[in-house]
């Protein structure tokens, strides 16, 4: 196992590890459902997707951690998993970085963000910092 | 479907032999065969269900006891595998394709984590391969949105390990506490070690053929399969091993498997005395409890606490233990449950029986997304 992604998963793809970064989507033209990772057909009604960018900031519905590094794991443990709800409907698991687990709350806010992975970047979460509510 | 039955069952413990596959797939089919007064040279064809052994699994155990010369194949669907072979066996038998029918589930897990979930590589690179994960999650929703709490997960442990005791084909019989399982390390938060099932080893059969054939070999204490179901993903499910799903309309696998497996035996939740459900972790007993009509969602932890899945209530749910003190041999789940249920039914529990009962369904879900609910009456 190499550090290597095979396909954009987000844009840009050249981000630098920290910045803020889109998921790469599909949005179905009939029935508007967006899926990551992007997919040619909908699932949901079958008519063709075309490619989308979801926004870069979520909310978290849920989240743990993991302690024991897992096999084929490229990042260091202990680390933050959370499920990000997307205001284009979709919900997505991604790592959290930068955080304690004691610092993530359910409804916290996330920015999508490039992250280092072994010797290449994926991407992650990041708490935002809200300014106004 | 109800004209299939289940004329003999055989096991291999589940547990840590290092005997080989081979060997725990031999004994439970023999003892299916013994039990249904079969020889192997009476059957049409064999399914073998198993996650993780080497090609022609299926062939590498049964030449351990015979070389029939017959069909053998290999039905895998994650820990869901089990039910592939009770689909494709009803089915064919109702359809007259076949006679009778040896469905056998052998596992010889590997050691620790779960490996080739079918997690893409980028998911595994980047952490997010990992099992427990999506059971922590769906534990954590469940204590956010009901009234089930971290007690009521721990309890979910100590009633399904207390079963175990009075079961002597489960890898741990010991009854544990409440504190035991809240003081058991930490694996992905809210789950502890003890909230979580282990991978191990074992095997599991059943001889299934039409009621007139069993009639015809007068075998007295069949017992119908009055239904069996197989759901795989649609366009709205999540598990293992998807990164993604639509917020607003998240649908459940087992209770599309559990509504369908009602509606062909043409009966209802209240029509059960015991179920074998899929407790991978303790949360998943309690969803479980919502999907398979046991309670309304929202009840589950009522459910629970009114003691009505422990033995001795009105639905007692894993009297087998459970996954949690069976642990998992993959392939094996699914057949181990329908062991304990027609054993159930047949009255031959032991210290563990169900009182009356009289009809039982199993669960189980598989990575993938592969839920499945079998119905068995006596």
């Amino acid at each position: 196992m190499t550090g290597r992604l095979p396909r954009p998963l987000f844009e840009p793809e050249s981000a630098a590890s920290g910045s803020i970064v889109a998921l790469s989507v599909s949005k179905c033209a009939t029935c508007g459902r967006h899926e990551f990772p992007h997919r040619d057909r909908c699932p949901s009604c079958r008519s063709g997707s075309a490619p989308a960018l979801l926004s870069t900031r979520a909310r978290v519905t849920a989240f743990t951690s993991v302690s024991h590094p897992p096999p084929g794991a490229l990042v260091e443990v202990p680390y933050a998993v959370a499920i990000a709800a997307f205001p284009e409907g979709v919900s997505v698991l991604g790592r959290v970085v930068g955080v304690r687990l004691d610092e993530l709350a359910i409804g916290d806010a996330v920015d999508t963000v490039a992250a280092v992975v072994g010797d290449a970047i994926g991407y992650a979460y990041r708490l935002a910092v809200e300014t106004d509510r | 479907m109800t004209d299939v039955v289940v004329a003999g069952v055989g096991i291999h413990p589940f547990g840590r032999f290092g005997v080989g596959y081979r060997r725990l797939g031999a004994v439970a089919a023999a003892e299916a065969l013994a039990d249904a007064s079969l020889a192997l040279e009476d059957l049409d064809l064999i399914l073998v269900a198993n996650v993780t052994a080497d090609m022609a699994k299926g062939q590498n155990v049964i030449d351990q006891l015979g070389r029939p010369g017959i069909p053998v194949l290999n039905i895998e669907a994650a820990c869901a595998s089990s039910a592939g072979t009770l689909l494709v066996a009803s089915q064919l038998l109702a359809s007259g394709a076949a006679g009778t029918i040896l469905c056998l589930g052998v596992e010889e897990a590997p050691r620790g984590f779960v490996a080739n979930a079918g997690f893409e590589g980028w998911q595994i690179a980047t952490g997010l391969g990992v099992n427990p994960v999506y059971f922590a999650l769906a534990a954590q929703e469940l204590l956010e949105q009901s009234d089930v709490t971290i007690d009521d997960l721990a309890e979910v442990s100590v009633k399904n390990h207390a079963h175990a005791v009075n079961n002597p084909n489960a890898m741990y019989r010991q009854a544990c506490t409440r504190e035991e399982v809240l003081g058991s390390t930490i694996v992905c938060p809210p789950l502890h070690l003890l909230m979580l099932c282990a991978p191990n080893e074992g095997a599991a059969a059943a001889v299934l053929m039409r009621r007139d054939e069993a009639r015809r070999r007068g075998i007295a204490d069949a017992v119908t399969l009055e239904a069996v179901t197989v759901v795989s993903r649609g366009p709205d499910d999540w598990f293992v091993p998807a990164v993604s799903f639509q917020t607003a309309t998240r649908t459940s696998l087992t209770a599309r498997a559990a509504s369908l497996a009602f509606e062909h035996a043409g009966v209802g939740p209240d029509d059960i005395d015991v179920v074998e459900c899929q407790d991978t972790d303790a949360a998943s007993e309690l969803y479980a409890y919502r999907d398979l009509g046991l309670c309304t969602p929202g009840d589950e932890a009522t459910l629970l606490r009114s003691g009505a899945t422990a033995l001795g209530g009105a639905v007692p749910v894993n009297p087998s233990g459970g996954l949690l003190s069976k642990g998992e041999p993959l392939g094996a789940s699914g057949l181990g449950q329908l062991h304990e249920l027609v054993q159930q039914v047949r009255g031959r529990c032991g210290r563990r029986q169900v009182e009356g009962a009289r009809r039982g369904i199993g669960h189980v879900m598989g990575a993938g997304h592969n839920a499945s609910v079998a119905v068995v009456a006596r």
